[in-house]
């Protein structure tokens, strides 16, 4: 019976662990710095641009 | 838009002791003389310090003594605000004219600010007018200033402080540290003063661009362009387009491209932007050329080449893009090459100078030309970090080299092509 209310405990806090982290924004900019990673690989191909002033 | 209000009831916000001992010593009174049957001297001298808010009739009264009128102060640091007010919108709404003429009116008033509450916000924008007015020297000694106020600073201000901070190490082009005072600012992000949202993003998604990374700095500048719309705030809306355009064009997203420079030479031309209607053509025609559409770059550099002044970069740099345009159409290219000679004379800049001379090379010997692409060209761009320029040349270079049947060399040039990464889709 406590084992089955360990199992129960683990599994429900797991859940809700995994949900927050899905939904935290912090993981989401982590994300997007991995894609940033990516492009930051390639160098410059077009261009020279004049840039807005800043 | 003044972060905190000042409240004239009982001129508690006002810092009314440090207009007093403006005053005083604009009369060159001692405090003994002013406070001579009104108040004591220590009672004046707690009111000078701001650590005790005296009466109003014992304001008015030492004020009254030496001429000044209390309604009158407080309708002047009324106006002062106000004026101050113009002065940062002006900084949020890019219109550095009006800029220009609200710092005059308020220079004039500098010392007396400098008895008032708007000090520090006052200072705050000095900075970010120098940096505006790309005035290195002037905005250096306002950090240094502003380094001493700091203790002073409310939360808003140390915030606006570390933003403007950031703009100025964008000037000096310190880049990386100028990103990690934004990126600093985000933990913070809920503390944004509401008005620089918009400023926030688009700072930030510039200088991700400056570092080619363009899809992180797509996601600022669609968010400034979305808070610059909502604000109406006209000329940094197209500035963050701008931005956008650039992007696309980078990343091949070419429709996308062509349909934002559409709105950017319309919208920069009814709103009287010259120089950005300008840099918009001059980035529009680098497109066209992606696009292999030379005739028609070719036409819209001719555009503007003769309204830029001869002396400037800008004009050596339309000049360079015109000859590239022209030369793949077979087009005459003589008087462009005489031209940008002409205007490099004076200031010798090496990156025009290779360009005139590789332009001109270009009629004679193949053998002379690959030479300089070998000697001079090649090692300056790669030197100097035109990744572009070092490819094309480059290729041409491997090229020669497998045809010469000489290996090693060609091994090198195309080596050099792969390390720097072909086309990104």
């Amino acid at each position: 019976m406590t084992l089955k209310k360990t199992i129960w405990t683990v599994a429900l806090y797991t859940g809700f662990i995994g949900a927050l982290l899905v939904t935290s924004p912090a993981l989401q900019t982590a994300t997007l710095a991995a894609a940033v990673e990516i492009q930051a690989i390639s160098p410059p191909e077009r261009g020279p641009h004049v840039l807005p002033p800043f | 838009m003044v972060l905190f209000q000042y409240s004239d009831k009982k001129g508690e916000a006002m810092n009314v002791g440090s207009v007093i001992k403006y005053y005083r010593s604009k009369h060159g009174l001692t405090q003994q003389q002013l406070a001579d049957g009104i108040c004591s001297i220590s009672h004046l001298s707690k009111i000078e310090s701001n650590s005790y808010i005296p009466h109003e009739t014992t304001t008015q009264a030492l004020l009254a003594k030496m001429g000044v009128q209390w309604k009158k102060e407080v309708d002047k640091q009324k106006r002062l605000e106000h004026e101050l007010v113009e002065f940062i919108d002006c900084s949020i709404y890019f219109d550095l004219e009006s800029m220009r003429h609200q710092y005059k009116i308020l220079e004039k008033e500098n010392e007396y600010i400098q008895s008032t509450e708007l000090v520090n916000q006052y200072e705050l924008y000095k900075f970010r007018f120098y940096t505006f007015n790309n005035d290195h020297q002037r905005a250096e000694k306002q950090k240094n200033l502003l380094e001493r106020l700091k203790g002073s600073f409310s939360a808003p201000e140390k915030w606006l402080y570390q933003f403007f901070l950031s703009i100025y190490y964008t000037m000096i082009g310190q880049i990386e540290l100028s990103l990690k005072l934004l990126e600093n600012l985000e933990e913070g992000i809920r503390s944004i003063p509401q008005k620089f949202e918009g400023e926030y993003y688009y700072q930030k998604a510039r200088l991700l661009i400056l570092q080619d990374r363009y899809e992180r700095s797509a996601y600022y500048a669609e968010l400034a362009v979305r808070h610059y719309q909502l604000h109406y705030n006209y000329i940094r809306l197209l500035h963050a387009q701008m931005l956008l355009a650039i992007n696309y064009t980078r990343r091949n997203l070419f429709v996308q491209a062509v349909e934002l420079y559409g709105v950017l030479k319309r919208n920069s031309q009814i709103t009287g932007q010259t120089d950005l209607y300008h840099q918009t053509i001059y980035n529009y025609a680098e497109l066209l050329k992606e696009k292999a559409e030379n005739r028609q770059a070719v036409e819209q550099l001719l555009e503007i080449k003769d309204k830029l002044p001869k002396d400037s970069y800008f004009y050596k740099a339309v000049l360079v893009s015109l000859l590239e345009a022209a030369s793949e159409t077979g087009q005459q290219t003589e008087e462009f090459i005489n031209e940008l000679k002409q205007a490099n004379s004076g200031k010798n800049n090496e990156y025009f100078e290779i360009h005139a001379t590789y332009f001109e090379k270009r009629f004679f010997s193949q053998e002379d030309l690959l030479n300089y692409y070998e000697e001079k060209m090649f090692p300056f761009f790669r030197k100097n970090g035109y990744i572009k320029e070092a490819k094309k040349v480059s290729t041409q270079l491997a090229l020669y080299y497998q045809q010469k049947r000489e290996w090693e060399k060609a091994h090198f040039y195309s080596a050099y092509q792969e390390q720097n990464g072909g086309e990104f889709t």
